[in-house]
């Protein structure tokens, strides 16, 4: 799932100072999960926004809604005709549901009540790791199905660096504790019995399909709709 | 001989002299009146009052779906169905609480007198005693329009009640209506029937905004420590020369955030949540805490201060803040 972050109070707040109705609109899918974006978390940050505005001495109503997911066109269609009625929008959802809202309403802004951080597993009821940097060429097939892209804070492809001690990284600290991931992988490719394999280099990836590529577009002709032809 | 010592005939009152008794089975009253509407045992003849009662919810729903619907009637489906035989390791884990003895005439006055053997309960006994109920298939239902399968319920519920798939699916016979789940649930898809209706942040609303002088605090109370049935209703009271609204509530414990913050919107000075003695469920004073703790933070940055906000256990347990 893609996890984010609370955004401070005061810096949510700083958007729509200035403003008399917000819509704060939550999304069902993967900030639901996070426990950062769904509808409960839409009503606490609401409500925290009523008591602000109330020791600030300013009129806002905030008004609430949750759809399912706010980065597909026909949960976000509905939302459309309430934003008319509003001066922002506050969106709990990532960052793709702050883009795509924006780009079909110009009159309102939509701000981000949350900061997006990465795609994520829960590990632990409370704790997420990031586990996927979405590099567009998946190398996980050689490494025991654990990804040195993102686990490794040099996303380096032929591990470990000089940097391993013990079966951590070098920048692990107390507070933190980071394992080497190429550790992980070369004990599981001793399990999995692939370990010789890891022997052969491998070789630098195309990041043209990763970021580095610039903004990336997935297209499947095969699922338009008849009247959307021209939709690559 | 058998002395039936219940009421025999129903008083009709107004309804009699309007002509407006419902014959046979007249519970909808589409042959007796359009908008009248009768249940009971004035439909039934004499039974036992639980189906009585369960005949009033059901013409409840039958009324409110004519209000609703302006004057189509539609008869609800009949409950859920009868629980299954209950998992012997949920009787095991099923909380034993004993009934409140009821006081009897001695045996020596009983011989040789007319009155009454038992004397029946003293309101704060009654109310003990109706504590015992164990709020059977009266708990967690999902919303699975809502439900985002992410397990939060599975992971908070003592009972292994959710099982998820798709959504989260409860297990009726497993749930033993703690409510636990509920105020964590992060797409608000999980309500605790034995709770319905009970919106404590509208609640706390509606008593503040009919309220024109400032309250000084507000107490969350668990009405499980309730003496008299006026402990039960929302009030505004005044004690040593400050004003105190207190909100009863089945449990305490299952305050959520709204809930906590909710008053301060009216100027209210400070808010505590009270807990009941002997909180039946386990991990429910844990789960508050935690969620008392982030309210605390909340109140701290939006400048009221999370100092205001404070949890209470009552004697014997000590009081105090958590």
């Amino acid at each position: 799932m893609i996890t984010a972050d609370a955004k401070p109070l005061d810096e949510v707040f700083g958007f729509v100072r200035a403003c008399r109705r917000v819509l704060v609109l939550g999304c069902g899918e993967c900030v639901t999960v996070c426990h950062v974006g769904g509808e409960k978390e839409t009503a606490v940050l609401a409500q925290a926004l009523r008591l602000k505005a109330r020791v600030e001495g300013l009129q806002i109503e905030f008004l609430e809604q949750t759809v399912e997911r706010q980065c597909d066109p026909e949960f976000v269609e509905p939302v459309l005709a309430a934003m008319a009625d509003v001066d922002a929008v506050l969106s709990l959802a990532c960052g793709v549901g702050v883009n795509f809202l924006s780009e079909r309403d110009s009159a309102v802004p939509v701000y981000p009540a949350v900061d997006t951080t990465f795609m994520g597993a829960t590990v632990r009821p409370g704790e997420w790791v990031e586990m996927c940097a979405g590099c567009g060429q998946c190398i996980l097939h050689l490494t025991g199905g654990i990804c040195p892209v993102a686990r490794c804070p040099k996303s380096i492809l032929n591990g470990p660096c000089g940097g391993t001690r013990d079966g951590m990284c070098e920048m692990s600290t107390e507070e933190e504790p980071l394992r080497c991931v190429w550790v992980d992988i070369i004990e599981r490719c001793r399990r999995l019995g692939t370990y010789d394999a890891l022997g052969e280099i491998i070789a630098p990836k195309d990041w043209s399909t990763a970021r580095d590529g610039g903004p990336r577009r997935r297209v499947r002709p095969d699922l338009f709709v008849a009247d959307e032809t021209d939709g690559a | 001989m058998v002395v039936f010592a219940v009421g025999q005939e129903a008083d009709l009152g107004p309804a009699d002299e309007c002509d407006l008794v419902p014959p046979g089975n007249g519970r909808l009253g589409e042959d007796v009146a359009p908008g009248i509407f009768a249940c009971g045992e004035i439909v039934t003849g004499p039974g036992g009052a639980i189906e009585a009662i369960a005949d009033g919810h059901r013409c409840a729903g039958t009324v409110l779906s004519f209000l609703q619907s302006r004057g189509c009637i539609e008869v609800p489906a009949e409950g859920g169905g009868m629980l299954r035989e209950l998992p012997e390791d949920v009787v095991r884990g099923i909380r034993r609480v004993s009934g409140t003895p009821v006081r009897v005439l001695e045996p020596e006055v009983r011989r040789k007198s007319f009155q009454p053997v038992e004397f029946g309960y003293e309101e704060a006994e009654a109310l003990r005693e109706a504590w015992r109920c164990l709020a059977c298939a009266a708990g967690a239902d999902v919303d699975e329009s809502k439900c985002a399968a992410c397990l939060a319920c599975v992971r908070v519920c003592p009972y292994d009640v959710p099982v998820v798939g798709r959504t989260a699916v409860m297990l009726s016979e497993r749930c033993q209506s703690c409510g636990l789940c509920a105020p964590e649930c992060p797409a608000r898809a999980i309500s605790i029937a034995r709770l319905a209706g009970l919106d404590l942040p509208a609640r706390i609303s509606r008593l503040l905004e009919q309220t024109p002088e400032a309250v000084d605090r507000v107490e969350i109370v668990c009405a499980r420590d309730a003496n008299s049935r006026e402990e039960l209703a929302d009030c505004v009271v005044a004690e040593n020369g400050l004003s105190y609204a207190r909100f009863p509530v089945s449990c305490a414990a299952l305050a959520d955030e709204v809930a906590m913050m909710k008053p301060f919107e009216f100027g209210v000075g400070s808010v505590s949540v009270v807990l009941c003695r002997e909180c039946g469920f386990e991990g429910a004073e844990q789960r508050l805490a935690g969620r008392a703790e982030r309210v605390r933070r909340l109140l701290d940055d939006v400048g009221i201060g999370g100092v205001n906000l404070s949890l209470c256990v009552p004697e014997p347990a000590g009081e105090g803040r958590i």
